[in-house]
């Protein structure tokens, strides 16, 4: 079977400076991969050269057996595309925004219409189809954004931090939208973010820094290999509380404010180490790896300079 | 490799996507009545102070009240300015993002900055119909034939002009460097081409400057197209001059464009 998408050797340069650097990616149909990484890790430039925003220096990008150079407008059809950066036209209806993307990917007049009305219901956007962009909250632009992306029914969805910029409760909903276009359509998603809770929707998880690729593997692997989540508590008597939890076997150390305590689950202990700890404890609270922790952790464990 | 594309299906795809992109432009501009409404006044403006004005001063050119002389001119101004500066609103949308969208849209790059062309030739025809139409005012009787030949003089001088304002952003990638050099080069542009004075009374090294100016010809081709005979070249060299810019341009931005 074809991959969805395939990058090898990609080179990607800004004049002197080597954005993507010789990276090597490739996924199957149905996966969905998110790469993380820092700002100028070269995360954008991957995406771009991906989408064929970008033409790569060296190396060969396909989408669906797509060259994405020699071949840009096939490889183009198969792609929705989501930025970084709000593209709406912000003077324009939501309907019209809609409209123009589909006839230019291609959609008949008919075909549009419909497409159009099945995403506005997808998306419980049908009541606001003639309202102007510029009124409608970020959250709910996003929404009209994802939904327009899958007009021309794309395979592969590529976006590009797609919740920058959203309030939580934004978020929230274009993770469940995304989540749920997987379990429907069973798309090839990858995306870019900041965020190590985001991440956790992917199948398979890329970190890249100074253009390559440091660590790749499923978010499961990633946690397990890091075992970085911690248990912060604070009790009445710590000196006590550190002896009776590593005599029960946890992973304890003594920090300024309390005990730490790292474990793959930390929610999922907290009753036990309660109990085991004995003196009353003051506070618990629980720390997961952040996307700093995590770059942190594999680029030394890489070997990177 | 895979390369089914059938030309034929590359060329209606293509002629489609660039009156999309018009028609999406239009619809944007439509939105801001305001600017438009700007654009008329200052024509109007134009029209009374300058051609009016000058009218009791100077009197009659080759038998032609000046206002009606400078007239087809004035409406060129008004064509080459709107129509350079669609490179410019151009570049603030590629600037603002907008364009990404349509950049990596199934159909070839130029479509995008020839769409914007169609939609800058648009606007400007009906504008160009609107001020034609007040030609009697100033004592220039319209016939079907020079109306037709007139119009179509000044949308095909702002498709030229367009694209020379969107080649100009395709080399210029920077919107605000963009304006400055917009803005330098519009009052030679526009000045030094006969548009509000004739070529023939100028002293040689004037005269000589002018002739290197592509909109000299555009004017002369308004001008002609609406009084016949007393132009400053020759009709075909008119035509000849812009359609030989055009394909130059076109080609410029097909290359800066890519695929």
């Amino acid at each position: 079977m074809v991959n969805a998408f395939e990058v090898t050797d990609l080179l990607v340069r800004y004049g002197t400076v080597t954005a993507v650097d010789h990276l090597s990616v490739s996924s199957p149909p149905g996966r969905i991969t998110a790469v993380l990484g820092p700002n100028g890790a070269g995360k954008s430039s991957l995406l771009k050269a991906l989408s064929t925003a970008l033409r790569p220096a060296a190396g060969a990008v396909q989408v669906f057996g797509h060259n994405v150079t020699t071949d840009p407008l096939l490889a183009r059809r198969q792609i929705g595309l989501l930025f970084q950066e709000r593209v709406l036209d912000t003077e324009l209806s939501v309907r019209q925004n809609l409209w123009f993307h589909a006839r230019l990917f291609g959609l008949s007049r008919h075909r549009a219409q419909q497409r159009i009305d099945e995403l506005l219901g997808l998306f419980e956007l049908s009541q606001r189809r003639d309202q102007i962009v510029s009124e409608l909250s970020g959250g709910l632009a996003r929404r009209v954004e994802i939904a327009r992306a899958l007009l021309h029914k794309p395979r592969l969805l590529i976006l590009d931090e797609p919740t920058t910029a959203l309030d939580p409760e934004a978020r929230h909903t274009v993770w469940n939208d995304l989540r749920r276009l997987r379990r429907e359509l069973g798309m090839t998603v990858l995306y870019s973010t900041h965020y190590m809770d985001e991440a956790e929707f992917a199948d398979e998880i890329l970190i890249i820094h100074n253009g390559q690729v440091v660590h790749h593997g499923s978010p499961a692997q990633m946690k397990t290999r890091l075992n970085s989540s911690q248990l912060l508590l604070s009790t009445q008597d710590d000196e006590a509380a550190l002896r009776r939890l590593i005599a029960a076997g946890f992973d304890v150390v003594m920090e300024s404010g309390g005990l730490a305590i790292r474990c793959a689950e930390p929610e999922k202990q907290i009753a036990l180490v309660v109990q085991v700890a004995v003196v009353p404890v003051l506070t618990v609270s629980v720390h997961h790896p952040s996307m700093a922790d995590v770059y942190l952790a594999t680029t030394a464990g890489s070997g990177q300079k | 490799m895979s390369t089914i594309t059938q030309p034929q299906h590359t060329l209606r795809s293509s002629t489609m996507a660039i009156l999309l992109i018009a028609h999406r432009d239009l619809l944007r501009q439509a939105r801001h009545p305001g600017v438009l409404l700007g654009q008329a006044v200052q024509i109007a403006f134009f029209v009374l102070v300058y051609a009016v004005g000058f009218d009791h001063m100077i009197g009659a050119v080759g038998g032609i009240a000046f206002s009606a002389y400078v007239f087809p001119g004035i409406i060129a101004i008004q064509v080459v300015t709107l129509g350079v500066s669609a490179g410019l609103s151009y570049a603030w949308d590629r600037e603002h993002g907008l364009l990404r969208e349509l950049l990596v849209a199934p159909v070839p790059r130029i479509c995008l900055p020839l769409g914007k062309v169609a939609a800058t030739s648009t606007l400007l025809a009906a504008q160009s119909i609107i001020m034609l139409l007040f030609a009697p005012l100033l004592g220039l009787s319209l016939t079907p034939v020079s109306f037709l030949a007139a119009t179509l003089s000044f949308t095909a001088s702002a498709a030229v002009f367009s694209a020379l304002g969107l080649f100009l952003a395709m080399v210029i990638r920077q919107a605000q460097t963009l304006q400055s050099v917009t803005q330098l080069a519009m009052y030679p542009l526009l000045f030094l081409s006969g548009s509000v004075f004739r070529v023939q009374d100028t002293p040689t090294w004037l005269a000589t400057a002018i002739q290197l100016n592509p909109m000299t010809y555009s004017v002369d081709l308004a001008r002609q197209a609406l009084f016949g005979g007393i132009g400053s070249s020759a009709m075909w060299l008119d035509c000849a001059v812009l359609i030989i810019l055009v394909i130059i341009l076109s080609m410029g931005i097909r290359l800066r464009m890519g695929r």
